[in-house]
């Protein structure tokens, strides 16, 4: 099976600091795959890449075995790939309906955009004319995902999903994200919060230091994260001499 | 009430024109965070080129007007989305002085293109048709203005509330990398916003042209009226600024009608004040508005080059310039001369910027209005003693006190539009002033137009001549050289570059950030003060048309396109600004047009330099010092190189390079922590 996305052997930074020396990862339809890593390891990166924020040195971004390395990452929106960075990602001037006007890119309507959100998140309806400014942590990260849910992407990307959220939201989220995948999305997730995002996933990497040092099952990662969070795995390094 | 009723039909007129070159301005400004002082400056654009096409060329009047609005007016737009490309990341200064560079650009080409000299005008539309309405005749063409703006007003809403594409234009100022992330292309809603800005712009010109002689400057500058109807609309409330248009409108004409039933007592004191309206408005508004969602130069993400400053270099470069000018003026002619003292007087103003825009962050439009104060109080002194330049010193800090106290809590965009309804106060109101009584005292601002400015003496030295004057100009430039550079160096200097970096930083280490930026302006106003002295010293008279807010532009300009974070910057402000005169008496070629004050080459010159800023955001002498050490396009790049903007900081690992596994093992060795992981996987093995 051609995974929907793929990076292969990817390397990339910022001036002249690379950031990542050789990524490979790769997420099939209907799975969830959690990039788990300390804080600077270079999982950003590795999502900006995959979105098309960042064009990587070297290495390739395949999206259903096509090498799009290089495209623009309005293209790759347009194109299927669904990007939720870190942190709040609404924009706060703009009200929810406004919001939901801007998902129309895929070509899914308006008033299909809107049915499908509020279907989802009940709440934002009743936010329905205010800033997304003005909207709870929650809420305004209901409205970034409400992107994936209405604009039928084929993968979605989320960066630091649970990001100063209450433990019950996040959950729902990540039931969310579960529930994309079943219906034959490919989910690719980037997480400090491990426990809860192991639950979620079918398959898991550790990054440290710009390197993919762990993959596999959430179970085998559960038990490596301890080292991973501290820095460069001891046994990881024994693999590589 | 007929009288109330005509100038409420004007006052009408006027308010749809302000809309319009508002609602231009808030649109360029929502969608890619510039705001454009060059509104005006497109709009006299449209008013030449379709004076061209109907009255000179004599085509009709509806295929001239298509071929402005359909054609002019976008192809305008786009080049100068074109232009202004990478400027979305660069700082507030940068982003003013390019749309000023754009400003002084558009009405050099213009001056170039149509000679000042010969007199134009255009015919209003369905001339001398009207209908009466209430006994008040209003023309066909004022009911069309207003028409055009109602239209305008309601196209504009639907276009950013209710369709993809107006959405769009708006995410992208909040978030651009986001808004590609929603599929949005941001350079092309740039692109499309700034069409229809430089449309709506020579819509607006082609309206007001028939009620003014059409006058380069006059056009540019009438534009300025409506900056306050885009405050009252916070810059990104359309509806807002429709509201603060007909405020404006009614208010302006409803002043010129209660100017000419003022009692004849009071009447040359509060004359001034109908044309100062606009402008009071808009201070007003700035002072009074919420301070909420102010759009600050948080979105900068470049990092701004801070050049050092050595004692060693400073003192090199002081007596060089006192050096120079002994040199200098000793081959002089008398007209020459008269223009050398003049250079420092523009290079110390020039250096007042240094501290208030290059360190501070703090943007100001006043500069030459403080200079002016300073100037007015050195004559009015008459005290021929270098140490009356003190006295100038203090008067210009208090006038940017001025400033700095009700606009302590504005930053960017805000306080320069602050700064400038100062200045724009001062020139159209206080210096016109008639004589006035402070306690039984008589008093004068300018005493019947001009004042005579004294030269000094110190210790018996004569330094009335124009050779002695020049040389004690170019000493006194020199201090106040020194004067910058301490402060650079010191605490207060590091408290400046604190508060444009980081004000949050600077109040949590106990500094006041209001007072820190009391203290930028009153300093730069000092030094402003002392220029001003020094020039009408040079000059030997002062007169109030020398201190406009627009007279002052080209020292803001030069100073930000050579590099406002370098003093040396200040030199060669002065040189070229202030030294029509010397260069003329200089075998400079075809290279002294450039240096013809007010010249349209100087214009277009410094224009272009300006609209360049977003290739070369640090300024000209950064960047070809960066040059000189093999450094080429500066150590962070320019702001065009960093094509890909990616939202929030890079993640850093903390080494420049890939360090290999034996490596990493001899730092954790070296750093104690390979005992820890072993014991750690130790644990892990027993579990």
């Amino acid at each position: 099976m051609i995974p929907l996305l793929a990076l292969r052997d990817v390397h990339a930074g910022y001036d002249s600091i690379e950031v990542l020396h050789g990524v490979s990862v790769h997420v099939d339809a209907g799975e969830v795959v959690v990039l788990l890593g300390a804080n600077g390891a270079g999982k950003s990166t590795l999502l900006s890449v995959a979105s098309g924020m960042l064009v990587p040195t070297a290495g390739q971004l395949l999206v259903a075995g096509q090498d799009l390395t290089g495209t623009g990452a309005g293209d790759l929106a347009r194109a299927g790939i669904c990007t939720v960075p870190e942190g709040r990602s609404v924009f706060p001037s703009l009200t929810v309906a406004e919001h939901l006007l801007m998902m129309t890119h895929r070509g899914v309507s308006a008033a299909d955009v809107e049915e499908r959100a509020y279907a989802r998140f009940p709440r934002l309806a009743d936010r329905r004319q205010q800033s997304a400014g003005d909207l709870s942590g929650g809420e305004q990260q209901m409205l970034a995902l409400a992107r994936a849910v209405a604009t039928e992407p084929s993968v979605v990307l989320v960066d630091e999903l649970s990001m100063g959220l209450a433990p019950i939201i996040v959950a729902e989220l990540f039931a969310l994200l579960r529930g994309l995948a079943d219906d034959g999305v490919a989910v690719l997730v980037v997480e400090q919060m491990a426990q809860a995002a192991l639950d979620t996933a079918d398959r898991a990497a550790v990054v440290a230091n710009g390197r993919i040092t762990h993959e596999g099952d959430p179970e085998r990662i559960r038990s490596v994260i301890a080292d991973a969070y501290l820095g460069v795995d001891p046994l990881a390094r024994q693999e590589t001499t | 009430m007929q009288q109330f009723l005509s100038f409420t039909a004007s006052g009408l007129t006027s308010a749809a024109i302000y809309a319009l070159v508002a609602s231009g301005l808030v649109l360029t400004y929502t969608t890619t965070g510039i705001f454009n002082f060059a509104q005006g400056a497109m709009a006299m654009v449209g008013a030449f080129t379709f004076w061209q096409f109907a009255e000179a060329w004599g085509w009709p009047a509806p295929v001239a007007l298509v071929v402005c609005i359909g054609v002019i007016g976008p192809l305008q737009g786009l080049l100068v989305a074109r232009m202004f490309q990478g400027l979305e990341r660069t700082s507030d200064t940068v982003r003013l002085v390019a749309t000023l560079g754009l400003l002084l650009g558009l009405i050099g080409v213009v001056h170039a293109i149509w000679d000042p000299s010969v007199r134009r005008s255009l015919d209003p539309f369905a001339e001398g048709r009207a209908v009466t309405v209430l006994d008040v005749r209003i023309t066909y063409h004022q009911l069309l203005t207003m028409a055009v703006a109602v239209v305008v007003a309601a196209a504009l809403w639907v276009l950013l509330r209710h369709t993809r594409t107006g959405v769009a234009m708006r995410a992208a100022v909040d978030n651009r990398s986001l808004a590609t992330l929603n599929g949005a292309r941001p350079a092309l809603a740039g692109a499309i916003a700034w069409a229809i800005g430089s449309t709506l712009a020579v819509v607006s010109g082609i309206l007001v042209a028939p009620t003014i002689e059409l006058n380069a400057l006059n056009l540019a500058l009438l534009i300025v009226n409506a900056y306050g109807a885009a405050a009252i609309g916070r810059l990104r409330s359309l509806p807002w600024t429709f509201v603060g248009a007909l405020v404006l409108g009614l208010t302006r004409d409803y002043a010129i009608w209660l100017r000419s039933d003022l009692p004849a007592s009071v009447a040359p004191y509060l004359g001034g004040l109908s044309n100062a309206v606009p402008a009071i408005v808009l201070l007003v508004v700035l002072v009074l508005l919420p301070p909420a969602q102010l759009r600050t130069s948080t979105r900068a993400v470049r990092h701004e080059v801070l050049p050092k400053l050595t004692w060693s270099g400073t003192a090199i470069t002081g007596v060089a310039v006192v050096v120079a000018t002994a040199l200098v003026i000793a081959r002089l002619g008398a007209t020459a001369l008269l223009g050398a003292a003049g250079i420092w007087g523009i290079a110390i103003i020039g250096l007042s910027l240094v501290p208030l825009v290059g360190y501070a962050g703090q943007l100001s439009l006043a500069q030459l209005s403080f200079a002016g104060v300073g100037a007015l109080a050195y004559a009015h002194l008459g005290w021929n003693h270098p140490l009356g330049l003190l006295w100038a010193a203090l008067w210009g800090a208090l006038a940017a006190a001025c400033v700095a106290l009700p606009a302590a809590r504005l930053s960017g965009i805000y306080l320069a539009l602050a700064s400038g309804a100062f200045a724009l106060l001062l020139e159209q109101w206080i210096f016109l002033l008639p004589e006035i009584s402070i306690f039984g005292h008589p008093f004068t601002v300018f005493e019947r137009g001009t004042m005579p400015v004294a030269r000094p003496e110190l210790l018996g030295w004569d330094l009335t001549g124009d050779r002695a004057y020049a040389l004690y100009a170019a000493v006194v430039f020199s201090l106040c050289l020194a004067l910058v550079v301490a402060v650079r160096r010191g605490t207060v200097g590091l408290r400046f570059v604190a508060l444009k970096d980081a004000p949050a930083g600077l109040a949590a280490t106990g500094t006041d950030a209001a007072r820190t930026k009391l203290a930028a302006f009153a300093l730069s106003g000092a030094i402003a003060g002392v220029g001003g002295a020094i020039a009408g010293g040079a000059a030997t008279s002062i007169s109030a048309d020398g201190y406009g807010m627009f007279a002052g532009l080209p020292i803001l300009l030069l100073m930000v396109v050579l590099g406002i974070r370098s003093p040396r910057a200040a030199i060669i402000t002065g040189l070229v600004l202030g030294g029509s005169e010397v260069a003329a008496d200089l075998p400079l070629g075809p290279l002294s047009s450039a240096f013809e004050s007010g010249g349209v080459v100087q214009a277009m010159l410094i224009g272009v330099a300006a609209v360049a800023m977003a290739r070369i955001p640090d300024g000209l002498l950064p960047e070809l010092s960066n040059w000189a050490r093999g450094r080429p396009w500066g150590r962070s790049g320019s702001a065009r190189s960093r094509s890909v903007d990616v939202s929030g900081a890079p993640e850093l690992v903390g080494l420049r390079t890939a360090a290999t596994a034996t490596e990493l093992a001899a730092l954790d060795h070296a750093i104690g922590l390979s005992s820890v992981r072993s014991t750690a996987g130790g644990a892990r093995a027993r579990g």
